[in-house]
C-alpha cells in the first residue's frame, strides 16, 4: 500500500461539503458555549447553504469516488448534497420559534441537525457499504435524540425510547445483511460488488437473504408497510418541525442510498426483489391512506400520510434505474411540502397547545394567511394539478408505467383519491368548520413567515416549472448512467 | 489427525458452546445482573473464537472494549438503578407468534450458513493482526475511520442533551 | 519463543515467587508505614530476637533490621483460613463465591506477558501491551460483583464507585500506553511488533535511554492511573472505611477476604512491574554497554537482568506504600475531576506532542 499525502489533500477537496459542515457543527458547539444563541440558527442555515454551494461548485472532477472508492463525489452526488442541505435549511426556519415552547431551549439541536445532515450525505453518497452504515448511524443517533428532546413530556420520552429500540433492531438487520453480502463477495465496496456480480448468483439463497435483510433495514428507516408501526407514535412525540425533518430528510437519504445500492446490483433482473418492493409499496399506500382517514390528531395524520408517501416513492423505486430520477424528485418535493405542513402544525401547536383537528375549526377566517398556506401544502400533498405534488406523483406513475408496473400505478392512483379525501377534509374543517369558543389564532413571527413563504413559492414554482429541478437531475444522472454502464 | 488439529477443534467447540450458553443465559436469566454476566461470558467466548482465527488484536479489543468498558457501564447502570428481578410474564399469542417467526428466521439463517460452509471468502485480507489493521485504517479505510468520530461526537452530544438537567418553569 | 517445558517452569516459578511476594508485600507495607509514622511495626512472629532481648538492644540497627516479623504472613494466612466463612443471608451465593476468584485471577494474568529478564518470560504475545490493558480493564469485575452479590448497601456503593473509577482512569492509561507504543515503534529498526512487551523493553535496553526520560509526563500519568486501578490510597474510595465500613468487601470474611487482600497487593506488584517495563527499561541495568553485559553468557545475563528487574520493582512497590501513607484520600468529585478533566486532556496533549515531534524527526530523516 503506497501512501501519498497528496491524495488525502485531493480527496479532502472532493468531500469539501462534508468537511465544511463538520466545521460548522463544531463552530455551533462553540457558539453554544459562548452563549451566542440567537445567531445559531442563522449560522447553521448559512453553513448548510454554503455546503450546498460547495457541492455544485466544481466544474469537473478528476474521479468519481473519493477516499479510495469510499464515497461518491461525481454523478448525482452533488445534487444529493444540495437537496439534503435544503431539507435542513427548511427545518431551521421553523425551529427557533418552536423551541421557545421550552423555557430553556436546547440549542444543541442545531449542532445535531448539522451532524445528522452529514450522516445523511454520507449515506446517500456512499459507494461503500461501510459508509452507508456509518452515515445511517450518525443521523439515526441524532434523530433518536430529536425524538426524546422534550424530556419532561411523556410522549416525547415514549417516542425517543420506541424509536431508539426499534431503530437499533433495524440497524442490526441491516448490518447482518451487509456482513452476509461481504461474506458472499468478499467486498463491501459497491463498485467491486457490481464488478463481481457473477458471485452474487453463485449462492442465490445467501444473496437473497443478505439483500433482503439489507432492504428490511432501509424499509424500517423509510417506514414502509410492515415496518411502519413506530411512525405515528414517534412523529407525534417528536418536536413538530424536527418530526418534519425526520419524515423528509432521513427518508430522502435512505431512499437514495437504497436506490443506489439496488441499481448498482442491477436488481430489476431479480423478479423476487422487485416483487418484494412492489408489495411493500402497495401495502404502504393502502394502509397509510386508509388509516389516515380516521385520524383526529394532525401529527398522527401526517405520520400516516408519510407512510402512504413512502409507498409512492417505493413505486418509483420498483421501476429501477429509470425511476430513480422520479424518486429523488418526489422526495425533494415531498420535503418541501411536508416540512411546510409540519412547520405550520408546529406553529399552531404553540398557540393552540394541541394538535387536535377540532381546534382548527374556523381557522380559515381567524388566520387567513395560515390557513391559505396550509391549504396550499395540503393540496400539493394530495396531488392536485397546479402544485408541485402533482408533478412528483406524475413522474413516479409515469416511471412505473414505463417499466410495465401497470397494476402498481393503478393502485397508486386509486389510493391518491383516498388521500385527497382526508387532505381536503382538513381544508374543509378550516374554512367551513364552526368554532364555538374563539381562541387565540396561530401567528407567524418573521422567520416562520419567511420559511412558509419560501416553501409556498417553491411549491407553486416547481408545480409549474418542474424542469427547474428535473433538468439538472437528468443532467447529473445522465453522467451517472454512462458511468454505471461502464462499470458493468 | 494431529494433536494440533484436535486441539483446534476442541478449542472451537469449547468457546462455541460457551458462547451459546452465554447467549441463552442472557435471555433466560431473570436477574438483570446475571443476564449481564451471561453477556460477558458470551463476549469472552467470541474473543476466544477470534483467537482461534489467529485474530489476536480483535480478540483483545473485544475484551477491552466490550467486556472491559461497555459491560462495566452496563453493570454500573443496573446497580445504580437497583433493577429488580423480572416478573413472571404471561404467555400470549403475540409472543408465540414472535417466537415462531424468530424460529423461522433462525432456520433460514441456518440453511443459508449451511450453503456457505467450506467456501472461503475471496478478497478478504488478514484482518486481526495489528499491522494490517493499522495499515488499512490509515489508507483505504481512512474516511470511515475518521467519520466514526462524527458518530461518536453526535452520540456524546445526544447523551449530554438527554442526561443534562434543563431547568423548566 | 521458548519451548513448552521452559515456559511451564518459568510460569510455575513466577507464580510461586509472585504469590509469596504478595504476602511479603503486606509485611513491607506494615514496616514502611510504621517507619513513616514512627511506630515499631511487626516485630514478633518469626523474629529471631524478641522479648527482653529486644528491649535491651533497642538501639541496635542490626536487630531492628532482622526483627521484621518474618513469619507474619504465614500467621496471617493461618488466622484467615481458620476463621468462619460467613455468607450474608440475601447474598447471591454463586457470584459471592466467584468475585474473589475473579479478583485474584485477573490480577495474576498480567504476569504472563511481562519479561523478567532477557529471554525469561512466559509468553511473548505480539499484542502484549493491549493484553495487559485488557486484563486491568476486566479486573474491576471482581470488586463490582463482590459489591453487588453481598446484598449490602455499603458493598454496593463500593462496587459502583469502583466501576466508575476504573472507566475514568483506564482511558488516560490507554492513551499513555499509545504514546509508549509510538516511541517503541520509532526506535524499532524494522517497525514491527511494537506492541510486544519484550520489544518495548529491548528497545529501551539497547538504546540505553529509558522511556521515562523521553516521556516523563506519560510516566507520571501511568503511575497515578495504575494506583487508581489498584484501588489504593489516595484512590481507595471503594473501601473508604469512614463512609462505607469496608467497602466492597464488607461482607467478606475468611479466605475469601484474604483473596481480595492478596489481589490488592498483586495489583501493587503488577503495577510496579508494568511501570518498570514500560518506562524504566525493564530488566536493563545502567551502563550495560560499558560493562559488556551482552558477552556474559546466558546465566550471567539472566542474573543481571533479574536483579535489576527485581530492584526496580521493589523500588516502585516502596513508592506505592509511601504514597499510601502520605497522601489523604480524594473526595469522589475530585476523583472524577482529576480523571476526566486533568489526566485525559493531559495524556492526549502528551500523545499529540510526542507524535508531532516523532513525525518531525521522521520528516527530517
Amino acid at each position: 500500500m503506497n501512501f501519498n499525502p497528496g491524495d488525502i489533500v485531493n480527496f479532502s477537496v472532493m468531500v469539501a461539503p462534508i468537511l465544511f459542515l463538520l466545521a460548522v457543527g463544531l463552530m455551533l458547539m462553540l457558539m453554544d458555549v459562548l452563549k451566542a444563541h440567537s445567531s445559531m440558527p442563522l449560522i447553521a442555515g448559512l453553513g448548510l447553504i454554503g455546503a450546498g454551494v460547495l457541492a455544485v461548485l466544481p466544474e469537473k472532477i478528476s474521479s468519481m469516488q473519493a477516499f479510495y472508492g469510499m464515497i461518491e463525489v461525481g454523478n448525482i452526488a452533488p445534487l444529493n448534497i444540495v437537496f439534503l442541505c435544503l431539507s435542513g435549511v427548511f427545518t431551521i426556519f421553523f425551529l427557533p420559534d418552536y423551541l421557545k415552547r421550552q423555557d430553556k431551549p436546547i440549542y444543541e439541536v442545531y449542532t445535531l441537525l448539522i451532524f445528522a445532515i452529514i450522516g445523511m450525505i454520507m449515506m446517500a453518497n456512499a459507494s461503500d457499504l461501510l459508509i452507508t452504515f456509518i452515515g445511517l448511524e450518525t443521523f439515526s443517533i441524532a434523530l433518536y435524540v430529536f425524538a426524546a428532546l422534550f424530556k419532561k413530556e411523556e410522549t416525547s420520552n415514549e417516542a425517543g425510547l420506541k424509536y431508539f429500540l426499534l431503530g437499533a433492531f433495524a440497524s442490526a438487520f441491516l448490518l447482518l445483511g451487509i456482513s452476509l453480502l461481504y461474506g458472499l463477495t468478499g467486498y463491501t465496496n459497491l463498485n467491486d460488488i457490481a464488478a463481481n456480480a457473477s458471485k452474487l448468483t453463485d449462492n442465490p439463497a445467501l444473496f437473497f437473504t443478505s439483500i433482503g435483510l439489507f432492504i428490511i433495514g432501509f424499509l424500517f428507516k423509510v417506514s414502509a408497510f410492515p415496518f411502519h408501526n413506530w411512525t405515528p407514535d414517534v412523529y407525534s412525540g417528536t418536536p413538530t418541525p424536527l418530526a418534519g425533518f425526520m419524515a423528509t430528510g432521513s427518508k430522502m437519504a435512505a431512499f437514495i442510498a437504497l436506490g443506489t445500492v439496488l441499481i448498482k446490483l442491477n436488481f430489476t433482473q431479480y423478479d423476487k426483489l422487485v416483487n418484494v418492493l412492489a408489495l411493500a409499496a402497495i401495502l404502504s399506500m393502502i394502509y397509510g391512506n386508509v388509516v389516515a382517514v380516521r385520524q383526529k390528531n394532525l401529527k398522527r395524520l401526517l405520520a400516516y400520510s408519510s407512510i402512504a408517501h413512502t409507498g409512492y416513492v417505493l413505486l418509483g423505486l420498483c421501476a429501477g434505474k429509470a425511476g430513480f430520477v422520479a424518486v429523488i424528485f418526489y422526495m425533494f418535493i415531498y420535503t418541501i411540502m411536508n416540512i411546510g405542513a409540519f412547520g405550520l402544525v408546529g406553529i399552531a401547536e404553540r398557540t393552540l397547545a394541541d394538535t387536535d383537528m377540532d381546534k382548527w375549526k374556523g381557522l380559515g377566517i381567524k388566520a387567513p394567511y395560515f390557513a391559505a398556506a396550509m391549504s396550499l401544502f395540503l393540496f400539493s400533498m394530495a396531488g392536485i394539478p397546479p402544485f408541485a405534488g402533482f408533478m412528483s406523483k406524475y413522474q413516479v406513475f409515469i416511471a412505473a408505467i414505463g417499466s410495465g408496473q401497470i397494476l402498481l400505478a393503478v393502485i397508486g392512483i386509486l389510493t391518491s383519491v383516498i388521500a385527497a379525501f382526508y387532505y381536503i377534509y382538513l381544508i374543509v374543517i378550516m374554512y367551513f368548520g364552526k368554532n364555538e369558543s374563539p381562541e387565540v389564532s396561530p401567528r407567524f413571527d418573521w422567520t416562520t413567515g419567511l420559511g412558509v413563504g419560501l416553501l409556498a413559492v417553491l411549491i407553486l414554482l416547481l408545480g409549474i416549472f418542474p424542469s427547474l429541478v428535473l433538468q439538472p437531475l437528468l443532467q447529473y444522472m445522465s453522467g451517472s448512467i454512462s458511468a454505471v454502464a461502464a462499470a458493468f | 489427525m494431529t494433536f494440533d488439529s484436535i486441539f483446534q477443534i476442541a478449542f472451537f467447540w469449547f468457546f462455541a458452546i460457551l458462547g451459546i450458553a452465554g447467549g441463552i443465559g442472557l435471555i433466560t436469566q431473570k436477574n438483570p445482573v446475571m443476564a449481564a454476566l451471561s453477556l460477558i461470558l458470551n463476549f469472552f467466548s467470541i474473543a476466544g473464537l477470534y483467537l482461534s482465527l489467529q485474530a489476536e488484536f480483535l480478540a483483545v479489543i473485544q475484551i477491552l472494549v466490550y467486556a472491559g468498558a461497555i459491560m462495566v457501564l452496563f453493570l454500573f447502570v443496573i446497580m445504580l438503578l437497583n433493577m429488580q428481578d423480572e416478573q413472571n410474564q404471561q404467555f400470549d399469542v403475540m409472543k408465540g407468534l414472535a417466537f415462531l417467526l424468530g424460529l423461522g428466521f433462525f432456520g433460514e439463517l441456518l440453511f443459508v450458513f449451511n450453503s456457505f460452509m467450506g467456501k472461503s471468502v475471496s478478497g478478504a485480507f488478514p484482518l486481526g493482526k495489528v499491522e494490517p489493521i493499522g495499515m488499512q485504517m490509515m489508507t483505504n479505510y481512512l474516511f470511515p475511520f475518521e467519520m466514526i468520530s462524527v458518530v461518536l461526537l453526535a452520540a456524546l452530544i445526544g447523551a449530554i442533551i438527554i442526561a443534562k438537567k434543563h431547568s423548566y418553569k | 519463543m521458548n519451548s513448552i517445558g521452559i515456559t511451564s517452569i518459568i510460569a510455575g516459578l513466577a507464580l510461586f515467587i509472585i504469590l509469596t511476594l504478595a504476602a511479603y508485600t503486606v509485611v513491607l507495607e506494615r514496616i514502611l508505614s510504621a517507619w513513616i509514622q514512627q511506630r515499631t511495626g511487626p516485630n514478633r512472629v518469626g523474629s529471631p530476637a524478641s522479648g527482653k532481648m529486644m528491649i535491651a538492644a533497642k538501639n541496635s540497627i542490626f536487630l531492628r533490621i532482622i526483627n521484621i516479623g518474618w513469619l507474619q504472613p504465614l500467621a496471617d494466612v493461618i488466622k484467615l483460613l481458620l476463621k468462619e466463612d460467613i455468607i450474608p443471608a440475601g447474598a447471591n451465593r454463586k457470584v459471592h463465591f466467584l468475585a474473589p476468584v475473579i479478583a485474584v485471577t485477573i490480577a495474576l494474568i498480567t504476569m504472563s506477558v511481562i519479561p523478567f529478564a532477557r529471554g525469561v518470560y512466559i509468553a511473548d504475545v505480539n499484542i502484549g501491551v493491549l493484553f495487559t490493558l485488557a486484563a486491568t480493564s476486566i479486573g474491576v469485575y471482581g470488586i463490582t460483583l463482590a459489591g453487588w452479590s453481598s446484598n449490602s448497601k455499603y458493598s454496593l456503593l463500593g462496587g459502583i464507585r469502583s466501576s466508575a473509577q476504573m472507566i475514568s482512569y483506564e482511558l488516560a492509561m490507554g492513551i499513555v500506553v499509545v504514546s509508549v507504543i509510538l516511541l517503541t515503534n520509532f526506535r524499532m529498526a524494522d517497525g514491527s511488533n511494537c506492541l510486544s512487551l519484550v520489544n518495548i523493553v529491548e528497545t529501551q535496553v539497547q538504546s540505553g535511554v529509558w522511556n521515562v526520560f523521553i516521556n516523563p509526563i506519560g510516566f507520571l500519568i501511568f503511575m497515578t492511573c495504575a494506583l487508581a486501578e489498584a484501588n489504593r490510597s489516595p484512590f481507595d474510595l471503594v473501601e473508604a472505611e469512614q463512609e462505607l465500613v469496608g467497602g466492597f468487601h464488607t461482607e467478606y470474611s475468611s479466605m475469601k477476604f484474604a483473596n481480595f487482600f492478596v489481589a490488592e497487593y498483586l495489583h501493587v506488584i503488577m503495577g510496579s512491574m508494568m511501570v518498570v517495563t514500560l518506562f524504566f527499561g525493564g530488566y536493563g541495568g545502567p551502563a550495560e554497554n560499558i560493562l559488556g553485559v551482552a558477552s556474559w553468557g546466558s546465566v550471567g545475563q539472566i542474573a543481571w537482568g533479574l536483579g535489576w528487574f527485581a530492584f526496580k520493582t521493589f523500588f516502585f512497590m516502596c513508592v506505592y506504600v509511601w504514597i499510601r501513607w502520605t497522601i489523604p484520600r480524594f473526595k469522589y468529585n475530585q476523583l472524577m475531576n482529576i480523571g476526566w478533566k486533568s489526566f485525559l486532556p493531559l495524556s492526549l496533549v502528551n500523545l499529540v506532542v510526542i507524535a508531532f515531534v516523532l513525525a518531525l524527526i521522521y520528516a527530517g530523516k
